[in-house]
């Protein structure tokens, strides 16, 4: 008995009556480069497959597509009064829009008004809309066939959509069919939504506004949503207030970090005095001859201890190119004070200083006060994507210097090639640290947004509803 | 105002308005012709039943503040269910007010015996030169005639089959009602029912 | 709110302290001078805790 029932809801292939079957094909897809299965609802007996451009496809996959039909805040039967008008609901359609896999529905609430006039309720992606019937002033849907002439504006078709229905309840002003289709232009015009719906029978052109969720429950005396809707609202008005606090630490943080960015004082003289202490010594090992090149720069003043200080390397191509080699460079930053204590009267003595500073790591009492290391490169190669050509020719690093005073920059070089040791830039500034500023920057950007989003999501209701 | 009998059941009948082509009889439903003459006998058919209307036959008020008196309608069946036509004399003029499923439109301007291309090849949102005015298709339709009451200025035998063209032109809604013998045009405007005030 | 707002107050608070007072930079002179002579003390004697750097590598890029 219940298999004859089965049978006789099943639903037909219209080539061979056949039974039709949820089913599903797979292509690869050259925008997406990859294999993707689509929906289509197929005959067992013919194997004939009806896509979603067909009334077939969505006769067999409606269930799927109202399977949410009741998470809806408009029921039929309700009653209101919205803006001094007196409405009935007394049915309803749903559409998918055929272009979409997923499910992309919306509902047109039919409502009667107490002018005896049909009304329409539309509830789609979270937002209603109140329609009704309008005669425009002109309107021509033909005689071009790239746009629509409407009150004098230019509706492009490009801009149409078919949505097929899915759902048909109620008393409704014609008798739909499941999968019949329709084609919708929706657009905006003065501030007013309007939406022509044209299928082969009839073109529909109405007029609308947008209301909210709680004119509506208000409007319809819904009372099981009355409380969730007020505690839906209190929540996401608490979150956009999170949002809006997040945005000002956002606001401070950036500021602070711009400001601790740009604001660097350049100490002066790094690179007045210079001593070469070796240029280009060749350096023998089992991988061949590298050129090792010793530099010492100062005396100069470092007028503020207790700071934050950016030392940065470049390589200075208006001395030398740098072409397909290496340089490694070992910066010491040593103060006058200490050397002066290390080697007393030698440190006026290039032979001398040449001895200490290779000796230097050997000394169990360190005579620099930091160490930075860096390397530049320049290389070419081929790989899968062709030839390529990088280079990295600078590099920076900051500490926090303690004292004031004179200090000197020794550079210990190691090229591939001879390279002239002046050709390096160095530079030593007082900065700002903005590095935390930005971690918090970061933070207050994701607290804000998922404030924002909440703001907007939250939802008690069991209804999707955007905006408040 | 004249009065007369009826030819088929010798009824007092009056005629109201000047316009008026048909009367059918109050009392046995007969379809009289009004002739120079007087009336004689178009058709005898049963009386329309009792259909709810906003107006009745002889119905006097305002539409859109001005006077109106509900003369006679003919009620058509479609698939959507039915509509009425009222002929009604509005502002001491001849008019039509239709009324479909509790939506209001009143037709002042009416354009006879109009050409129009072939019927069978009109369709939906189609552009449509009737007379000199352009319209666009919103639906078409076929309705049958199920009766009529009261004064009437068009006559179509119950039973026939009307094509009808819903279509707007320049703000207006246009109304175009297509028989074997002739093809009108009515243009007017939609209604909200606090629009119309019915006395009494 | 009035939790975003003191979290809001000890992130911004904190991110300042924190930049003020130089934590997390590296220390020149003092601080770096401790840190490298426990260094060359932890060092075994003769072991020699220096292997010049001759620097170079067969490509920066690929990381090799």
């Amino acid at each position: 008995m219940g298999d004859n029932k089965e049978k006789l809801q099943a639903l037909k292939c219209p080539s061979c009556s056949g039974d039709l079957v949820k089913s599903s094909r797979t292509y690869y897809d050259d925008d997406e480069e990859e294999n993707v299965t689509v929906p289509l609802a197929k005959c067992v007996q013919c194997n004939t497959e009806y896509d979603q451009h067909t009334q077939e496809y969505y006769e067999v996959f409606a269930d799927e597509l109202t399977a949410d039909r009741d998470s809806t805040i408009f029921k039929l039967g309700l009653k209101g009064n919205l803006k001094g008008v007196q409405y009935e609901i007394i049915g309803r359609l749903r559409y998918q829009d055929e272009e979409e896999y997923e499910k992309a529905t919306w509902d047109e609430w039919v409502a009667v008004n107490d002018e005896g006039s049909y009304h329409y309720f539309v509830e789609e992606d979270g937002e209603i809309y109140s329609y009704s019937e309008y005669t425009p002033e002109s309107i021509d849907l033909e005689s071009n066939s790239s746009y629509i002439e409407f009150d004098g504006r230019n509706i492009n078709k490009s801009d149409g959509y078919k949505a097929r229905i899915v759902l048909a309840d109620g008393e409704l002003p014609w008798q739909p069919e499941i999968g019949e289709a329709v084609l919708c232009y929706d657009f905006k015009n003065g501030g007013k939504h309007y939406t022509i719906e044209q299928s082969e029978e009839e073109v529909s052109i109405t007029q609308g506004e947008r209301v909210t969720h709680g004119e509506i429950i208000e409007a319809f005396n819904i009372e099981s949503f009355k409380e969730i809707y007020q505690q839906t609202v209190k929540k996401r008005s608490e979150f956009q207030w999170k949002s809006r606090i997040y945005l000002i630490g956002m606001c401070l943080s950036f500021a602070a970090a711009v400001f601790s960015c740009f604001s660097s004082t350049p100490v002066k003289g790094v690179m007045n005095t210079k001593q070469i202490l070796t240029s280009n010594e060749p350096v023998r090992d089992a991988e061949g001859t590298v050129y090792s090149s010793q530099v010492l720069y100062g005396p100069f003043e470092i007028s503020h201890g207790n700071a934050l200080y950016d030392v940065g390397f470049a390589v200075n191509e208006s001395v030398q190119n740098f072409s397909l080699e290496w340089q490694s460079i070992r910066m010491m930053l040593v103060s006058e004070k200490r050397l002066q204590d290390t080697i007393k009267d030698g440190i006026n003595n290039p032979a001398e200083l040449k001895d200490l500073f290779e000796e230097i790591d050997a000394m169990p009492e360190p005579v620099e006060s930091f160490i930075i290391t860096g390397d530049f490169w320049d290389e070419e190669g081929r790989d899968s994507d062709g030839y390529w050509h990088e280079s990295d020719l600078s590099f920076s690093n900051d500490f926090v210097l303690d004292e004031a005073g004179k200090y000197y920059v020794y550079l210990e070089l190691y090229n591939n090639k001879i390279r002239k040791p002046e050709a390096v830039l160095v530079e030593i500034s007082k900065v700002r640290g903005y590095r935390y500023y930005i971690t918090v920057f970061i933070i207050f950007f994701i607290l804000w947004g998922i404030s924002k989003i909440r703001s907007r999501s939250y939802n008690e209701l069991p209804f999707e509803m955007s905006g408040m | 105002m004249s009065s007369m009998n009826c030819a088929s059941c010798g009824a007092p009948v009056e005629i109201v308005n000047r316009f008026s082509k048909v009367l059918v009889c109050g009392y046995c439903g007969t379809h009289l012709k009004v002739s120079d003459g007087g009336v004689e006998i178009a058709g005898k058919y049963p009386k329309l039943a009792d259909f709810p209307s906003i107006f009745q036959v002889g119905s006097r008020g305002t539409i859109l503040g001005k006077p109106f008196t509900a003369l006679g309608r003919m009620r058509y069946k479609y698939q959507g269910g039915h509509f009425d036509e009222w002929f009604v004399e509005y502002d001491g003029d001849k008019a039509w007010f239709t009324e479909d499923d509790g939506t209001y439109t009143l037709y002042t301007d009416l354009f006879e015996a109009v050409e129009i291309p072939d019927i069978s090849t009109v369709k939906a949102g189609q552009n449509m030169l009737v007379g000199d005015k352009k319209v666009m298709i919103k639906e078409k339709g076929k309705a049958v005639v199920e009766g009529g009451e009261g004064e009437l200025f068009f006559y179509v035998e119950p039973g026939s089959e009307v094509i009808y063209l819903d279509a707007v032109s320049e703000g207006k809604k246009v109304s175009i009602e297509y028989t074997e013998d002739e093809v009108e045009m009515f243009t007017g405007r939609p209604l909200l029912k606090r629009d119309i005030v019915v006395e009494g | 709110m009035i939790r975003s707002l003191i979290i809001t107050l000890l992130l911004t608070g904190g991110a300042a302290a924190l930049t003020m007072n130089y934590i997390g930079y590296s220390g020149a002179g003092k601080e770096y001078h401790k840190k490298v002579r426990n260094e060359r003390k932890s060092l075994r004697a003769g072991s020699g805790y220096y292997v010049p750097y001759h620097g170079g590598s067969g490509s920066f890029r690929t990381g090799k």
